[in-house]
């Protein structure tokens, strides 16, 4: 007998775990790694002197970063030994001078903002002090000494409103500092709130993106039994084999005996640009010299055939190519 | 089974058939997802042609191209150019090359000659009159260093030192080694018909700095050029015995090393220049015999009633090939440097002969006859892979460069009736075959042999 309900439970259960196996698959797959948003750091200075402490000179200081040195271009292999008479000796010294040419990428140095001139605290309109004064009362003979310690009162009077004046200048200006400390952080603090949001942005977007291949993924898989996902189409190859194949003159030496097949990795950027070659037996590079010339023209061949021509909506595919660079055709007639 | 039971009927599968169906769905669903990554894609193809290179001219001490400097560039420019690997651009120049080596050049001047490679340099005089020579090779598409070097030698020297950067420059690029600073003896033919003269002559591979070694009194054949020292062995028909030679090229001075009557082709060296091999015609029997050059003993190497004849060491000095009859045709033979162990390594149809061994040690070239026609060609050394690079009425005794790759031999134009014609010519051919190209001498020439890299 045909349980009918056993027959869609055993159906139901075998979606669940189906979609839950593929639901998760994709998490095995590798991150793309976002590409960093740009980081515009606007540097904001605070008064470079006072005389307050140092907490005060805190973030907002700009930092030039060290512009690094071009390495001065290669001097001339230092000379081989004096030859010795009487043949003269000329034979050159092969020395290939390690990337020198090469330039250090050198971080373009951030403007130092000039510090901008302290401004001298604004002078109020000093009210002259007002003159302490005995109240009139019934004119009493005043005694000399009467009038000098009255007279030595009024100095440390007004002294002592100087000292107030001066007191409460500073106490304007620390409050004034305070204020653009204050105001400077705030700025800082916003900055770095809208960064945030803007990496937030991107991550959600990137997780969107995320979950709407999963999404697709689950879909393929319960719809196609087979998908070739990832894989360079085979026209896509042929093209890009003929294509290259005008920019390969591979040293007639390396079709000897032992043929010698250079195998290579190629990085490229989104517009199939290549950005890189990579030979991958480094140690033959250093150890056989045909070998050598047979890689450095499979590189060239590579880098004088740039852009490639590749699906460009296909970037994910073939951002990483491996190549491998076969010249026995040389003598095969 | 216990358990499998009860898993099944807890998730209602009734049947085993039904669980195996759940377990390749589940295969089904990860198989579906395995993400497969592109295969290594294989370039099988690619052109062949030479390299399209800008040799700038070397600048002096002003920054600007100098006089030396020009020679420089010229002598490596046809260097490179008859090699075949290498195309000079001829607008080269016109873009001034950067005052200095040190300085790195304006890739983008010299790509829209089309060139993959860049040589510039600077040929500076000192006040001893000795020229300071910079040079560095520069890779125009990747714009890398390849190599740089520097020499230091007198006004004399300037073309050598040139050669050397040209091997250089070629060894850098294509992985061989260079063969630009070496020289080519042959035997030089000229006189009038009547009285023909013929005399050893030696020059640059470039066909420069030509002279003449022997005077013509006596009739001279085969020169061989030792493989360690500048040293030429040759045969000499003076009095009508052939007496074998051993000539000093830096002195000019010769020395007899015997007279072997019956030889008819100068000794071939061993690589390592002690020994001399040779065959020698003794009661009516051509053998292979060998000479230790510092005891002028002989030994011999082949005892056959065949004619063994024109013997050639492997540069390991561990085989010999040579040609025999002892097969019912002249064809070609290996053997182990004692004598032992003789295989027949040519099986094509017509007649071998003057083997030689390529310095690299990998192929055997040799002259062969077929229908009336001479062919030189190339051969694995067991025998296999035979190809022929080039043909002509009469084509002969090829000679190998030291880099193994380029062989050189002599072309005979037939001989009329009235006794005109005959002049033969020297020329130059690739291993692959491509770039065979005539080498100018002053007269008709034959019998070329290559020296070794000068020391």
């Amino acid at each position: 007998m045909i349980d009918r309900s056993a027959i869609v439970k055993s159906l139901i259960f075998h979606v669940l775990i189906v979609a839950g196996f593929t639901a998760t698959f994709p998490f095995l797959s590798r991150d793309v790694a976002p590409d960093q948003p740009i980081l515009t750091v606007e540097f904001v200075d605070s008064a470079k002197e006072t005389n307050l402490d140092e907490g005060v000179k805190g973030k907002a200081e700009p930092k030039a970063a060290e512009a690094e040195e071009e390495t001065e271009a290669p001097a001339p292999a230092p000379a081989p030994p004096p030859p010795p008479p009487p043949p003269p000796k000329p034979a050159p010294q092969p020395e290939p001078t390690p990337s020198a040419a090469e330039q250090v990428a050198e971080a373009v140095p951030l403007p130092t903002p000039a510090p901008k001139p302290v401004k001298a605290p604004e002078s109020k309109p000093k009210s002259a002090p007002k003159p302490v004064q005995a109240p009139p009362k019934r004119p009493i003979q005043q005694s000399p000494e009467f009038k000098k310690r009255q007279e030595e009162q009024a100095l440390l009077t007004s002294k002592l409103q100087d000292l107030t004046e001066r007191n409460k200048a500073l106490q304007r200006q620390k409050e004034e500092d305070e204020r653009k400390k204050k105001e400077a952080n705030d700025k800082l603090a916003k900055l770095l709130a809208d960064q945030q949001k803007k990496k937030d942005e991107a991550n959600q977007a990137e997780r969107e993106e995320t979950e709407e291949k999963m999404a697709d993924l689950i879909g393929q898989a319960l719809n196609t039994p087979r998908k070739k996902a990832g894989k360079l189409g085979i026209s896509d190859q042929d093209r890009l084999r003929s294509h290259i194949a005008v920019c390969w003159t591979p040293p007639p030496g390396a079709s000897g005996a032992d043929a010698l097949i250079v195998d290579i990795i190629v990085r490229l950027n989104q517009r199939a640009e290549v950005k890189d070659v990579e030979i991958e037996d480094k140690a033959r590079m250093q150890s056989d010299a045909t070998f050598k010339a047979a890689a450095r023209a499979a590189q060239r061949a590579i880098f004088d055939c740039s852009p490639l021509p590749l699906p460009l909506d296909q970037y994910d595919v073939w951002k990483e190519l491996p190549f491998a660079f076969d010249p026995r055709f040389i003598t095969r007639n | 089974m216990m358990f499998l039971q009860k898993f099944m009927y807890r998730f209602g599968i009734v049947q085993k058939s039904m669980l195996a169906m759940l377990i390749a769905a589940l295969c089904f669903g990860m198989a579906s997802l395995a993400v497969a990554q592109t295969e290594r894609i294989t370039i099988t193809e690619g052109t062949i042609e030479p390299t399209p290179i800008a040799i700038a001219d070397f600048t002096d001490q002003t920054g600007t191209p100098g006089v030396l400097g020009r020679l420089i560039a010229e002598v490596i420019s046809n260097d490179l150019d008859g090699s075949g690997m290498f195309r000079p651009e001829a607008s080269a120049s016109l873009i001034p090359p950067p005052a200095t080596p040190s300085i790195k050049p304006d890739f983008s001047e010299w790509t829209p000659l089309g060139v993959k490679a860049l040589l510039v340099g600077s040929a500076v005089e000192d006040e001893n009159g000795m020229i300071e020579v910079v040079f560095i090779l520069w890779d125009v598409v990747t714009e890398r260093e390849i190599i740089a070097g520097e020499g230091q030698v007198s006004e004399a020297g300037l073309r050598r030192i040139s050669h050397q950067i040209a091997d250089l420059v070629f060894e850098s690029w294509t992985g061989d080694r260079g063969y630009f600073d070496t020289r080519i003896v042959y035997v030089a033919e000229s006189g009038p018909a009547d009285k023909r003269i013929k005399r050893l002559a030696i020059m640059d591979q470039d066909g420069h700095n030509h002279t003449y070694l022997t005077n013509g009194s006596s009739l001279v054949l085969t020169p061989r050029f030792s493989p360690q020292v500048q040293e030429i062995a040759y045969l000499d028909y003076f009095n009508d015995n052939p007496n074998v030679y051993l000539m000093d090229v830096s002195s000019g001075n010769s020395e007899l090393l015997g007279t072997f009557p019956g030889m008819t082709f100068a000794p071939r060296f061993s690589f390592d220049g002690k020994k001399l091999i040779m065959s020698l015609a003794k009661d009516g029997l051509t053998d292979i015999y060998e000479m230790e050059l510092s005891t002028q003993k002989l030994t011999q190497l082949t005892k056959s009633p065949s004619i063994d004849t024109s013997p050639s060491y492997s540069p390991d000095g561990r085989k010999v090939v040579f040609n025999s009859d002892r097969g019912g045709s002249q064809q070609i033979y290996v053997m182990d440097a004692n004598g032992r162990n003789v295989k027949r390594i040519s099986y094509g149809k017509g007649r071998y002969a003057t083997p030689v061994w390529s310095p690299r040690g990998d192929i055997i070239a040799f002259t062969k006859m077929y229908k009336g026609e001479f062919f030189i060609g190339v051969m694995n050394t067991d025998g296999t892979g035979e190809r022929l690079l080039a043909r002509g009425f009469l084509v002969e005794a090829p000679t190998w460069a030291p880099n193994g790759r380029v062989l050189m031999y002599f072309k005979q134009n037939p001989t009329n009736d009235d006794g005109s014609g005959g002049e033969s010519y020297l020329y130059r051919i690739d291993i692959t075959g491509f770039n065979e190209k005539r080498i100018v001498t002053p007269s008709s020439a034959s019998d070329p042999a290559w020296s070794p890299s000068l020391p």
